[in-house]
This record gives structure tokens, C-alpha cells and sequence, in this order.
């Protein structure tokens, strides 16, 4: 860039070169998407400040009189194993088959699938495999290798960490943001 | 306020040198390269726009976030509230600069608020011992020249004692690679400004440098 000094041209291209083996962690942007997924306003001049205002004391209201009723943000979590074409009748889980993992639970959240507690195969929200509709998440993974695999849903009320690989580090890290999770896991042999 | 305006108010014409620019910002005659993004602006698809950029720009925001924090774990939340901001703001994105500088400028906020959060240096006292020193006191064995690994360890120690400003604005311009136009759409400054402040960061970065390492860049 800078053709009159080389000294000056090779700080150039240090700075240009600086930190470039550094990438964000795995899942980083299920962390975003699930931090983006609460309800937000897209537009809010202060005379609509004021009528949000209002509102916002009737859905207190409302928030404390359904707290009398089933919590329908409880965090839930259902797996069903689809079985594939090798699968033979009755193993709960083989190569080939397609886990899917379903969960509900509000504001915030997510599932994590890892293989051997140790390799983060799905991070949802985020990935071509996930799925919202309805406020429920739904992930699936196909079963193409042995071990086991551990399906982790989470819900907080505020913004979920991004899975980092490991299971019990990444709960951890979940857990003392305030998060609950399930986790239920099938084995693949 | 920061101590560095003082400094990059001051005429150092003698270290300046000459910073070619590239391309600028949007222009009518310059396709902007993020002219995809911008669509989905328009129609509303937040969720689609925001993981497009996380996918073209994600990397880059975060190389920026650890050079200047050099704190992974720090950079890495760093990184996700930028990109939760801007999911958060894109509404309010009114073409006015590129999206990527528009998006530099929620990160180096960010940054700011982090380094004064965690109360990491922020290079408040930009003038460090080398600074004073000519450039033949600099250089007692100049045979030497720097090998790469000493010059990069060098200048990230070197790239700490610059005032925030300068700093902001030369990973901008040589680690990301915007244009001076582009980085004046951020914070209002004028392109000739930053490209001044930038020519005078240089020589005083190969100063530091050879300081620091006693050889020659």
C-alpha cells in the first residue's frame, strides 16, 4: 500500500495480518439469534412511549394473574428417534437414523446436541438443521456416527451464552446466567 | 475527552507520510458489496439480514474486538452484543454510510465500553519513553533487521501506547481495510483528518517498534 518506505509498508501489512487466526467459537451466532428472538420495538416515538407505557401496566397485570395458572413457559423437551434404513425394528437408536429434539420455553431458548459430551454437533437457533414455529424449537441431527448423543434445551429469561463444544462447561456457563435446562441423551453403538 | 486529541491535534508534519486510500464508501458509480444485505433491509427479513452479516462480517468484527481488547473471552461477548445491537438497530440504518462501517462504529463503541467496564488500559497517556527520542538514539545497531514474530509482538505492545483514536482508526484502516471515507461515516471526523492521524501513527509505531526490539523494521 505504501510504495515509499518498506519499513512503513511492512508495519502496513503486520496490522493487516494482525489476529487473523482468531475466529469467534463454535455456535457463536445461535448466542445472537437467541438473543434476538424476544419481542422488540421497531419503532417508538414518545407518544407511542407512553401508550407502551400503559400497556406495559395491563400486561403486568396480566402476567401476575396467569402466574395462578399451569406455566406455559415451563421449559419442555421431547426427542423422537426417526429410524433409517438400516435400523432394524425395536433398537432405540442406530446409525442412520435421524434424532429430533423439540423443545418450548420461554423468552430465550435454545438446544444444544453434543456427541460424547464433548463435540457440539447442533447448536439451535442457527444452522440449516433448526427450526421455530410457534415459539417451539426443533433440531435434528442425523445419527452418522457411534456414541452418545446429548440433547441439552435450555430457557432463560435473559440472553443465552454461546455453546463453546463441552457440555458440562457450556451448562455451567448457561446455568450461572440464570438458564434451566433438560437433558436427555441416546446412545448410538 | 480524550488525551489523544491533544496529541493528534499537534502538527507532526515531520512524521507524516503519504496514505494511499481505496475505494470509498456507497457512491452511486461503486456497486456496494453488501447491496444483498441492504435488500433484506428493505423488506424487513431482520433475522435473515442479521445472519448475513454475521456470516460475511463475524470474523472481522472479532479479529477487531481481540486486537483491541486482547482478552478472547471478552472479545467473544463483545462480539455478540455488536451483532445483537445492530439486530436491534437495523431498523434505524438510514443508508447514510456502508453497512460495514455502520456496523465498525457499533463495534468500537462497544469495545470502549468494554475496555472502561473492565477498566482495561484505554492508552490514556499516549506519550510513552521512545516517543521523545530521535530517531538516531532509536537505532544503535541497526544491522539487525526485526524477524516477524518480534515485529508482531512488537507492535501490539507498540499499537497499546496509542491514544484511543489513533489506534481505532489505524486497525480500521490496515486490519479491516476501510477507506478513510468510509471510517469519516462513523464518527463525523473528515477523511483528510483521519488520514493524517493514521500517517502520524506509523512512524511513531516503527519508533516503538525498534525501540522495543533494538533492531531495524
Amino acid at each position: 500500500m505504501n510504495d515509499r518506505d518498506p519499513a512503513l509498508r511492512r508495519i502496513e501489512e503486520a496490522l493487516a495480518s494482525l489476529d487473523t487466526a482468531k475466529r469467534p467459537p463454535p455456535g457463536w451466532q445461535a448466542g445472537v439469534l437467541a438473543a434476538t428472538r424476544s419481542p422488540r420495538p421497531r419503532w417508538r416515538p414518545r407518544a407511542v412511549s407512553m401508550a407502551a407505557a400503559a400497556l406495559a401496566v395491563i400486561a403486568i397485570l396480566v402476567f401476575v394473574l396467569q402466574r395462578t395458572r399451569p406455566d406455559a413457559t415451563q421449559l419442555s423437551l421431547n426427542i423422537i428417534v426417526h429410524p433409517g434404513p438400516m435400523n432394524q425394528r425395536g433398537q432405540p437408536a442406530g446409525l442412520g437414523d435421524t434424532l429430533e429434539a423439540s423443545a418450548s420455553g420461554a423468552p430465550h431458548l435454545a438446544i444444544w446436541i453434543y456427541r460424547n459430551e464433548t463435540e457440539l454437533v447442533v447448536a439451535c437457533p442457527g444452522g440449516s438443521s433448526c427450526v421455530e414455529t410457534d415459539g417451539r424449537l426443533r433440531a435434528s441431527v442425523p445419527l452418522d456416527a457411534v456414541g452418545t448423543y446429548s440433547v441439552v434445551a435450555l430457557s432463560s429469561e435473559g440472553h443465552l451464552p454461546a455453546p463453546q463444544g463441552k457440555l458440562d462447561e457450556d451448562v455451567a456457563a448457561a446455568a450461572r446466567r440464570g438458564a434451566t435446562n433438560r437433558t436427555e441423551s441416546r446412545t448410538v453403538n | 475527552m480524550h488525551d489523544s486529541d491533544r496529541s493528534d491535534n499537534e502538527p507532526r508534519e515531520r512524521d507524516a507520510v503519504p496514505v494511499p486510500d481505496r475505494p470509498s464508501g456507497p457512491s452511486p458509480e461503486v456497486p456496494d458489496p453488501d447491496q444483498d444485505i441492504l435488500d433484506r433491509i428493505h423488506v424487513g427479513d431482520l433475522d435473515l439480514v442479521i445472519r448475513m452479516m454475521m456470516d460475511r462480517y463475524g470474523e472481522a468484527v472479532f479479529r477487531f474486538c481481540c486486537s483491541r481488547l486482547r482478552n478472547d473471552a471478552a472479545a467473544e461477548d463483545v462480539n455478540q452484543n455488536i451483532f445483537i445491537q445492530a439486530h436491534r438497530d437495523l431498523c434505524s440504518f438510514a443508508g447514510r454510510s456502508t453497512l460495514r462501517a455502520w456496523l465498525f462504529a457499533i463495534a468500537r463503541h462497544r469495545v470502549l465500553d468494554a475496555l472502561k467496564g473492565n477498566k482495561i488500559s484505554a492508552n490514556s497517556d499516549p506519550i510513552d519513553e521512545w516517543h521523545s527520542l530521535s530517531i538516531a538514539d532509536q537505532r544503535p545497531d541497526a544491522s539487525e533487521r526485526i524477524d516477524d514474530i518480534r515485529l508482531v509482538n512488537a507492535l501490539r505492545e507498540c499499537l497499546e501506547t496509542l491514544p484511543e483514536p489513533i489506534l481505532s482508526s489505524v486497525l480500521l484502516r490496515y486490519q479491516q481495510g476501510l477507506s478513510f471515507e468510509e471510517m469519516a461515516q462513523m464518527n463525523g471526523d473528515k477523511p483528510g483528518t483521519l488520514r493524517a492521524r493514521v500517517a502520524r501513527a506509523l512512524p511513531r509505531l516503527r519508533r516503538c517498534i525498534e525501540y522495543k526490539t533494538g533492531g531495524t523494521v
